[in-house]
């Protein structure tokens, strides 16, 4: 703790007070060293205070006690019960130079008649049951890694400020990613699989990809829309192929557009492809990111068999393929443990689907990726026919039948 | 006045004498010879020097006035040299050194021109007398100007440390106790002497060195900071501080045999540094430690205190620390505690089956219990318990015993033993819309009374169980009451808690759930409750301490005596007594049946901030600014003779917040800012040893009903479990390797809560040994900054 006033201020102070009266620089160097002094000494006492009471913040109101103690005369006002906010000093930073001071604003007299502090309230919850802590709100989040990365999180969110170079190759690479020109965004792609560099504009290429999304898909963009959507899925595929880059922190707007790409309602050109990819970047996420903690697999997952398992036409064609599709990418468990059961309802409503082109779209996938898991499971030559028709029903047992003496 | 009365307390500046310096003044500058016709055009405005500045003007009027005309004209600069010279000239050695320091800073300004000037103008006037003189003090001069009054400081110093330095790893520690209280005095010297610069210069030279600050400055760190604001004379002569450390007694530094030797060796033998030995034998005090050097983490542990460690002799005399051998409530205690441990099952479901619900049933069995434990406890004579009679102590009342019985069998029956495999459970009490508000807590011994201290002065007291307060009946109702009823104490209270319980609507049980004392007329910092709830003690800023009853919600009597704020009270553990401590720099010892102080403990010139009382009511333990604890002796001291601590103990490097004895009477547990958990044995006040682990603060501490397992909790927002039983069981058995010496949290922590933004300023054991934490919620709040946090 240490105390130095300039000697200027000092000397602007003594002018004020003296009516424009000088002191000589003797009187006001001896002044300085005076008050500096004082002020050092009643800010001890004022700090035997807050030890007592158990704090961290200095108050006025133990400066006020300081002077007290010391036969001072007390100051007037600065001081008012009514927050927080109000009592602590607050600190101002321009030109290099801290202030810190009190806000004193003009107090209402029915807020000094009427008592403004609140009662005490207190609130009771177990620390602890035996040694451990239950996981409930009123209990700090134990993992202290996790806490230290929320930190990290909010503090890149005030002040996240990218340099002038970053901010140029941020837009050449955003545009190279959507041109039309083939090589050059090959090369794009290149960079975005491979440069570790990236992190530091990472959370913006995230954001234009959301955004890209989101105004793509909207009803009213004329736009072709489907081949920027399948260059931002490339993006993000590519993105994901990058090792460097920790994308965990930016989830949450990446995985809503891949998965609006893929559970997207209407059909475009060459949607099927677009949601091939999206299927694929989702896949990846889930292997790269899901953990116990953020249930990210359980909810993905649950987005899908939600989809597929409702038996009415709430959702369309399309939307069931990506559904499907994204299910049967992540990986064999899931395809045998919740794809299996729903291939035999999925077989009866395909076969009353008009259009042609479609069932057979979503046929040929269909057995494409049972055949595969099932091949996973059952790897006896002698495939039991009896069985397969329980599984799969009469529309699909033939072709995964057949599809199997094929891969044999 | 810093200026008008310059260097006049100091005997060693006599040329504040003008009469002096006029006389030196006229036998050298203006020779015999009045017929050379010379005077100087003095400037009036001669701002360029700082110090010693209306000295110079008093001579500057000494030159002017003899002469009248007007022949040659000099700068200011050149007169101010020569009245230097000439003052100097005129002075013996010894007056010399005052002045120096001046010309240092101005020899740099004289050139050679401006020498050579003056000298033309002396020797045009055919001075010859003048000009030889001249020439000598000048050279003189030149050849001093290298050395300023604090070089024998720096030089003194820091041959010391050299000195230090040069000694073998084992025993260096040894040497380096002096070097802070050294350099202290000497720079308390300096700044004395009115050389404040060089005293600055002085200070961060060794305080800016980070191999001093790791080692020898680490203890004292809070003390550097008041130092440093120490720099004019005015300030020193006014310093709480200085006063406790040079006037308070002698810093007090153990050595060993080996080590002192060489010390005298360097010091009184070979004189090398004189200023060292002078200061060393104003001040200082060497003991001689048995035996051979001490372990150098035991010496850092143990440093710390203002004025260095404890005079092993003010630790000899007797402490009766154990229990009190035949009091009641100790009887229970031990009997429960016996009960819960060896035999728990069996008497478990005895007092299930017995559960008295007459009178005749009661008496029985209050009986049964003291004629058969009787034995058990003379079994068990503890050769430290005071006698009964040593402090008196009011015998227990039969209701109030028979409560104890029944409440304490009940209770300590289900005490749930905490063993590392079996963690205590612990719930939690946020206390909201309180920070800078709630200035401390208190909860009673059954833990179903919270009572909250504020700054406004007001008291709130809350009850944590679903029970409604009670409230005695008035008078008029009382005395309608049938004494020889046995149900009277329940009769005297006012019983619509019983009647209406089960209809009362939430709105009314949070109005009756909560009391409000309002009498103080100043922040509260202190409180504390009597075992049998029936009084609650308070101490605020405004210099008094309250007595208020708990059944009538009322203050029974305001305790006057403090001529500063209160900071702590404490009731005696058996009631009857309190003690106070205050920054009036005492401690007093009170009994609520009179009004006046019954014993006063000062302590020099320290503020006392915390205390604690022995489970024997027999001492009390405080903590003083000075970081050194006192355990002070109830029984009056002989007559005449001033009040000592029978205890003390130096090793906190800053100021503690919470003492607290072992449930029996053995250590004495302290802890605050300096993160450190320090363990002491009462019986010579030796350091048993210090748990580090914390991050922040502790605030507070209590130990279980069976006295086994520590806990404390800190600003870090965390509660840690140790497992204090085991660690005196090691200690016993001489297993434990870090006597002496700190022991890492690893080794005897058993777990850390942490709660989210809550730092726990009261923690509690109930008496079936779950765990109660009390805190006040802290916003956070980015604005707001640390500022000024020692």
């Amino acid at each position: 703790m240490t105390i130095q006033f300039s000697v200027e201020s000092i000397e602007y102070l003594a002018e004020k007070l003296s009516d424009c009266r000088y002191l000589c620089d003797e009187s006001l160097v001896y002044l300085t060293l005076q008050i500096s002094a004082t002020i050092s000494n009643l800010l001890q006492d004022a700090c035997k205070v807050l030890r007592k009471c158990r704090r961290n913040d200095l108050t006025t109101e133990d400066f006020a006690f300081a002077l007290k103690l010391n036969h001072l005369e007390p100051m007037y006002g600065g001081y008012t019960t009514s927050s927080i906010e109000r009592l602590l000093f607050h600190k101002i930073k321009k030109d290099n130079r801290i202030l810190y001071h009190i806000t004193d604003n003009i107090v209402q007299v029915d807020e000094l008649i009427i008592p403004q502090s609140k009662i005490p309230l207190d609130i009771i919850h177990w620390l602890a049951v035996n040694g451990k802590q239950p996981e409930i709100n009123e209990n700090p989040i134990i993992d202290i890694p996790i806490r230290s990365t929320v930190l990290k999180k909010k503090l890149n969110k005030t002040s996240h400020i990218i340099s002038k170079e970053q901010q140029i190759y941020y837009k050449e690479l955003t545009e190279m990613c959507i041109c039309p020109n083939e090589q050059k965004r090959k090369q794009a792609l290149l960079i975005l699989s491979a440069d570790n560099s990236l992190q530091q504009i990472l959370s913006r290429l995230v954001l234009f990809i959301s955004e890209g999304v989101r105004v793509n898909l909207t009803p009213t963009s004329t736009f072709d829309r489907s081949i920027i959507l399948k260059y931002l899925m490339q993006m993000s595929d590519a993105l994901l192929q990058n090792e460097e880059l920790y994308l965990e922190r930016y989830l949450h707007y990446l995985l809503p557009a891949i998965l609006s790409c893929l559970l997207e309602r209407r059909i475009s050109r060459d949607h099927w492809s677009l949601r091939d990819l999206a299927a694929k970047c989702c896949k990846q996420i889930i292997r790269k990111y899901a953990t116990a903690i953020n249930c990210l697999q359980q909810r993905t997952i649950d987005v899908f068999y939600r989809i597929l398992s409702k038996n009415n036409e709430d959702y369309t064609w399309p939307t069931r393929y990506g559904a499907f599709i994204g299910l049967c990418e992540m990986s064999h468990k899931v395809i045998i443990q919740i794809v299996f059961p729903l291939i035999k309802q999925l077989g009866e409503q395909i076969q009353s689907i008009s259009d042609i082109e479609l069932s057979q779209k979503i046929t040929e996938t269909v057995v494409k990726y049972v055949t595969i898991a099932y091949r996973s499971v059952y790897n006896d030559k002698e495939t039991n026919e009896k069985k397969l028709y329980e599984d799969f029903g009469s529309y699909f047992a033939p072709l995964i039948q057949h599809n199997l003496i094929l891969l044999l | 006045m810093h200026f008008s009365s310059p260097t006049s307390s100091s005997p060693q500046n006599p040329i504040s004498n003008p009469t002096n310096s006029l006389s030196t003044n006229n036998v050298l500058l203006l020779p015999s010879n009045t017929t050379s016709k010379m005077s100087f055009i003095i400037p009036n405005n001669n701002t360029n020097n700082n110090n010693n500045s209306s000295q110079q003007q008093q001579q500057q009027q000494i030159i002017s006035t003899p002469t009248s005309g007007l022949t040659t004209s000099i700068n200011s600069n050149g007169i101010n040299s020569i009245s230097n010279v000439s003052l100097s000239s005129g002075q013996t050695t010894q007056q010399r050194l005052s002045f120096p320091q001046r010309t240092t800073s101005q020899s740099q300004q004289i050139p050679q021109e401006e020498f050579a000037k003056i000298l033309r103008v002396l020797q045009e006037n055919n001075m010859t007398e003048s000009v030889e003189i001249f020439k000598k003090e000048y050279q003189s001069l030149f050849n001093k100007t290298t050395s300023s009054f604090s070089e024998p400081y720096f030089t003194a110093l820091d041959g010391y440390i050299s000195y230090v330095q040069e000694q073998p790893d084992t025993s260096r520690h040894e040497f380096s106790q002096l070097i802070y209280p050294l350099f202290v005095h000497m720079y308390l010297d300096l700044v004395e002497k009115d050389h404040a610069q060089e005293a600055q210069d002085f200070f961060k030279n060794y305080v800016q060195n980070t191999n001093l600050q790791a080692t020898v400055f680490a203890a004292h760190k809070d003390d550097l900071f008041r130092i440093k604001s120490l720099v004019t004379k005015e300030l020193i002569a006014q310093s709480e501080y200085v006063k406790s450390f040079r006037h308070n007694g002698r810093y007090w530094i153990k050595l060993c045999n080996a080590s002192l030797e060489l010390l005298d060796q360097f010091l009184i033998k070979q004189q090398k540094y004189p200023l060292l030995t002078k200061i060393v034998q104003a001040y200082f005090q060497l003991e001689i430690n048995d035996g051979s050097a001490r372990n150098a983490e035991t010496q850092r542990l143990l440093s710390g205190g203002r004025l260095g460690e404890i005079k092993t002799e003010d630790n000899t005399n007797r402490m009766y620390y154990g229990l009190l051998r035949d009091h009641d409530l100790t009887r229970i205690l031990q009997h429960k505690a016996i009960l819960s441990s060896s035999t728990g099952a069996d008497n478990e479901d005895g007092v299930g089956d017995d559960q008295p619900s007459t009178s005749k049933n009661r008496k029985k069995l209050k009986k049964d219990f003291f004629n058969q434990r009787q034995s058990k406890a003379s079994l068990k004579v503890d050769p430290n318990a005071p006698q009964l009679t040593r402090i008196p102590i009011p015998e227990l009342r039969e209701h109030e015993r028979m409560d104890l019985i029944n409440t304490f069998q009940e209770d300590y029956s289900r005490m749930l033993k905490i063993t590392p495999d079996n963690l205590p459970s612990c719930c939690y009490y946020t206390l909201l819309n309180g920070y800078l508000e709630i200035n401390c807590l208190e909860v009673s011994e059954d833990s179903t009374l919270l009572a909250v201290g504020c700054k406004n002065s007001s008291i709130y007291v809350y009850s944590l169980n679903r029970r409604k307060l009670i409230t005695m009946k008035l008078p008029s109702e009382l005395e309608r009451l049938d004494k020889s009823n046995e149900h009277i104490y329940e009769q005297m209270m006012t019983n619509d808690d019983s009647k209406d319980n089960t209809n009362q609507n939430n709105d009314s049980d949070i109005l009756y759930n909560q009391r409000l004392l309002c009498g103080h007329t100043g922040p509260i910092y202190g409180l504390s409750m009597s075992r049998e709830k029936w009084f609650l003690l308070s101490c605020s800023e405004d210099y008094t301490i309250r007595l208020w009853s708990l059944l009538t919600w009322s203050c029974l009597i305001t305790f006057r005596g403090h001529t500063q704020p209160v900071f702590d009270v404490q009731f005696g553990p058996f009631g009857h007594y309190f003690a106070s401590c205050s920054l009036d720099k005492t401690a007093r010892l009170w009994c609520i049946e009179h009004a006046q102080t019954l014993r006063i403990y000062t302590d020099g010139c320290n503020d006392i901030e915390t205390l604690c009382f022995h489970p024997n009511s027999n001492y009390i333990a405080t903590s003083s600014s000075d970081r050194i604890l006192k355990i002070w002796d109830l029984l009056e001291s002989k007559e005449g003779q001033q009040m000592k601590p029978i205890r003390q103990m130096s090793g906190h490097k800053l100021n503690v917040c919470i003492l607290k004895f072992s449930k029996d009477g053995r250590y004495l547990i302290s802890a605050g800012y300096d993160r450190q958990i320090m363990i002491w044995d009462c019986s010579n006040g030796s350091l048993v040893t210090c748990l580090l682990g914390h991050s922040d603060a502790i605030f507070s501490m209590d130990l279980s009903r069976d006295g086994s397992i520590l806990c404390t909790g800190s600003a870090d927002f965390s509660i840690r479990i140790w497992n204090f039983g085991q660690l005196i069981k090691d200690k016993d058995d001489g297993k434990l390797d870090t006597l002496q010496r700190v022991t890492p949290s690893a080794k005897y922590e058993l777990v850390t809560y942490r709660t989210k933004r809550t730092s726990t300023t009261l923690i509690h054991f109930t008496r079936r040994n779950l765990l109660l934490g009390f805190g006040v919620f802290i916003p956070p709040n980015d604005s707001t900054t640390k500022a000024t946090k020692t």
